[in-house]
């Protein structure tokens, strides 16, 4: 059963959700690039059961994806887990440029009659067991949606988490360059601003197949510059970079694309 | 990158039913979420009073260099599953009870692999599949055991016997655990699975076994002392498995008062031996409460035969046998009874509560987890199923608790044991057991399976659950009649009866 705390939260009317979200503002200020912070929503609706993802589907795909393109073109992507510590589950990425964006768009969404009337009925079918939410802090790299092609829908999304104490407050240049080598081209890589285990970075990562995941993380395993820096790491902070969640995810049917 | 796969439950239960209906609307699968009740939409018998299966669902779950990924299904796997059962109780030793080995049942019977309904193991690769274990004999009759399926995900479904037991050589039923002659169709066996993540190698996942026991006709009453609970001390004792030193009072103190009151609903013979235990609820209760229900629990550490005044729980010891040959069914007008005690994990978690030393968390009853999970998924198979009184016991006996060897907690170590080995040392037929189990007052034996006194819809009374039942042969012959009992408000009452 989703907690109505997380809903109220999803929908921005909560006002501990708010006080979070501010709390993420001022802790971005510190940190906000000088052409401006990206930050990245990532929403999990986690489903009840397999029957119930056809709502959660039609809520997400008929309601509010039309209801955020409505003011301006937010970038969103769509992603239903294949492998996750709860399945089914849709994941909701959402870029947005700032936080006051973020706030704004979500107060919008949440005063949407349809929206208010679509999530109301999310909740009296019993869809979700819960909404897991947290707000990425993009790096410099840029937030590359993947355009339509057959790789991408018939491909693999791999959303993982590294508890790195030594690449501070964002995703370390560094770690591109390696995950470039090894054949990985992130989609988005950010900072996790508040919670546990901090600092905590999230890459969304595209693969043509598993087994093309499997060979790529192969070779992370035997890459010099990526073991130097988990040597360098161990060696200051008394530990390397370590995965601390991971889960395969398929990009979903309705899901726009850049 | 390495990847090891599990099954779950590690230890699943399969119960029979006479309904041949294998569609998905004709079983129902049982619980996954520890401390739910399964309430089959359409019921427990179907229209012409036949008992559904209770099927067993086997997931796969995987982790990737240590880290917990999640459930692996045939969206993202290749999925071979192997099961085998077999029957072997008439080929194994009559029970005498625990520490005593009884001679071969059906000694004049050489050919010993005629009294095995071994079909052998059953293979499905993918979703959606189908595969019968319909090629056991027992002395030349087959003995069909029960099939497997596949669901839409890869999932694995087992489905057990059908509650037909019979004597080919029309043998007489004389005995409630040794019956020469006859056969029943509960079984058990081992449960494997390789795992192919598409475009990689297959790799074997750690195996699971499923049992095929009888129903449950009680299903929102749990035992005292489940099989999770037996097992869960086998793990303390032989594998050094730890638990919280301080008990929480939700989880670990209110389920074992709450399962001990829920006893009313099933039988006269606790009568006021468990009334106390209400008053200490909500906690923390007076020091005196406490202590008071603390000292009426028999200590495990006592003698199992040796009669004691500390009569909670109120259900017989699975050393009956030292009981019987001391003094037969008597009473020894003393009030003293050798009955079965909590596992010392158990009473240890009592003891503290009695201290004070335990968390008072309570907000309420607890509320079910939300989230299938590996561990909940046995848990939730284990702790409906006996973990004691074993004689010989219903689901399984004292041989998965004290002999077999385990890999790690509640995962038995599959390769050294056989398909049959979990069931062969219960009574045969099963039936026989289950009539005679309500004979020997004052206490009871595991009457969340077999009820011993129920209410009806229209009765504010007590009536005998298996009224009607008068002899094993009627066991055997109209078992699908008896009632299943189900939460009707604040009380359990027994429905579907149809004999």
């Amino acid at each position: 059963m989703i907690s109505r705390r997380s809903a109220l939260y999803w929908l921005g009317v909560s006002a501990g959700g708010a006080g979070a979200l501010n709390t993420f503002s001022a802790f971005a200020k510190d940190m906000r690039p000088e052409n401006g912070t990206r930050v990245i929503a990532c929403e999990s609706f986690c489903v009840t059961d397999a029957g119930q993802v056809p709502h959660l589907r039609s809520y997400i795909g008929d309601t509010l994806l039309p209801c955020m393109g409505q003011s301006r073109n937010t970038p969103s992507m769509c992603l239903e887990a294949i492998v996750a510590p709860h399945t089914p589950q849709t994941l909701l990425l959402t870029v947005y440029s700032s936080f006051d964006e973020m706030l704004k768009e979500r107060a919008r969404i949440a005063s949407d009659p349809r929206v208010r009337r679509a999530w109301a009925g999310i909740e009296s079918a019993q869809v979700l067991d819960d909404v897991r939410s947290h707000v990425l802090i993009a790096g410099e790299e840029p937030v590359r949606f993947p355009v339509e092609s057959a790789s991408v829908t018939s491909g693999l999304f791999e959303v993982r988490t590294w508890h790195a104490p030594a690449w501070r407050g964002s995703p370390a240049p560094e770690v591109s360059s390696v995950l470039n080598r090894i054949g990985v081209d992130p989609i988005v890589a950010g900072a996790t601003v508040a919670g546990e285990h901090l600092p905590r970075f999230t890459y969304v990562l595209p693969f043509e197949s598993l087994a093309a995941r499997q060979q790529a993380w192969a070779r992370l395993d035997g890459d010099a510059q990526w073991m130097a820096m988990q040597r360098e790491s161990i060696a200051r902070f008394g530990s390397g970079a370590r995965t601390t969640a991971k889960a395969i995810y398929k990009l979903a049917p309705y899901s726009p694309l850049a | 990158m390495s990847w090891v796969f599990k099954i779950f439950p590690s230890i699943g239960v399969a119960r029979i039913g006479n309904c041949p209906d294998d569609s998905p609307s004709g079983f129902y699968v049982g619980p996954e979420i520890p401390g739910s009740v399964i309430v089959p939409p359409n019921g427990y018998k179907d229209a012409q009073g036949r008992v559904r299966h209770q099927a067993a669902r086997f997931r796969i779950y995987g982790w990737e260099n240590g880290v917990f990924m999640g459930e692996i299904t045939s969206s993202i796997a290749d999925i071979t599953w192997t099961v085998e059962l077999a029957n072997t109780k008439a080929a194994f030793n009559a029970f005498r009870g625990i520490g005593r080995t009884g001679p071969l049942r059906n000694a004049s019977v050489t050919d010993r692999t005629s009294l095995m309904i071994t079909p052998g193991p059953r293979t499905i690769t993918g979703p959606n599949g189908v595969a019968f274990f319909d090629t056991g004999h027992f002395m030349g009759t087959p003995v069909p055991l029960g099939e497997i399926q596949t669901d839409a995900s890869g999932r694995l479904l087992v489905l057990g016997g059908f509650g037909a037991s019979s004597s080919p050589t029309n043998a007489p039923l004389v005995a409630f655990a040794n019956n020469d002659g006859w056969h029943d169709d509960v079984s058990d066996g081992p449960v494997t699975a390789a795992v192919t993540l598409h475009g990689n190698k297959p790799v074997q996942a750690s195996g699971a076994w499923v049992i095929c026991p009888p129903p449950r006709f009680a299903p929102p009453i749990f035992h005292i002392i489940s099989l999770y609970d037996a097992l869960l001390q086998t793990a303390v004792d032989r594998l050094g498995f730890k638990v919280p030193a301080t008990p929480s009072f939700t989880k670990d103190v209110y389920p074992i008062l709450k399962r001990a009151t829920d006893y009313q609903w099933v039988t006269t013979k606790i009568g006021n031996k468990h009334a106390p235990l209400p008053a200490v609820i909500p906690p923390p209760a007076t020091a005196d409460q406490r202590n008071f229900i603390f000292q009426a629990l028999r200590d495990p550490a006592i003698t199992p035969s040796v009669d004691t005044p500390h009569l909670m729980p109120a259900i017989w010891t699975d050393s009956f046998a030292d009981v019987f040959l001391i003094r037969g069914h008597g009473s020894p007008n003393t009030g003293h009874w050798a009955n079965h005690a909590l596992t010392p994990t158990q009473y240890n978690v009592m003891k503290n509560w009695a201290a004070g030393n335990f968390v008072n968390d309570w907000v309420g009853p607890p509320a079910l987890d939300t989230n299938i999970t590996p561990d909940g998924l046995t848990r939730a198979a284990l702790e409906n199923c006996s973990g004691g009184p074993f004689f010989p016991g219903i689901e399984t006996s004292f041989f998965t608790r004290d002999v077999y060897p385990y890999v790690e907690p509640f995962r038995l170590d599959g390769t050294q044991l056989s398909a049959g080995d979990l069931s062969k040392q219960q009574a045969v037929p099963w039936q026989a057991d289950f009539f005679d189990c309500v004979f020997q007052s004052p206490l009871s034996w595991w009457p969340s399976a077999h009820p011993d006194d129920v209410f009806t819809a229209t009765s504010n009374n007590y009536v005998t659950w298996d009224r009607g039942i008068n002899s094993f042969e009627d066991m055997v012959n109209f078992w699908s009649g008896l009632g299943f009992l189900v939460q009707s408000g604040n009380v359990v009452i027994e429905t579907e009866r149809t004999l």
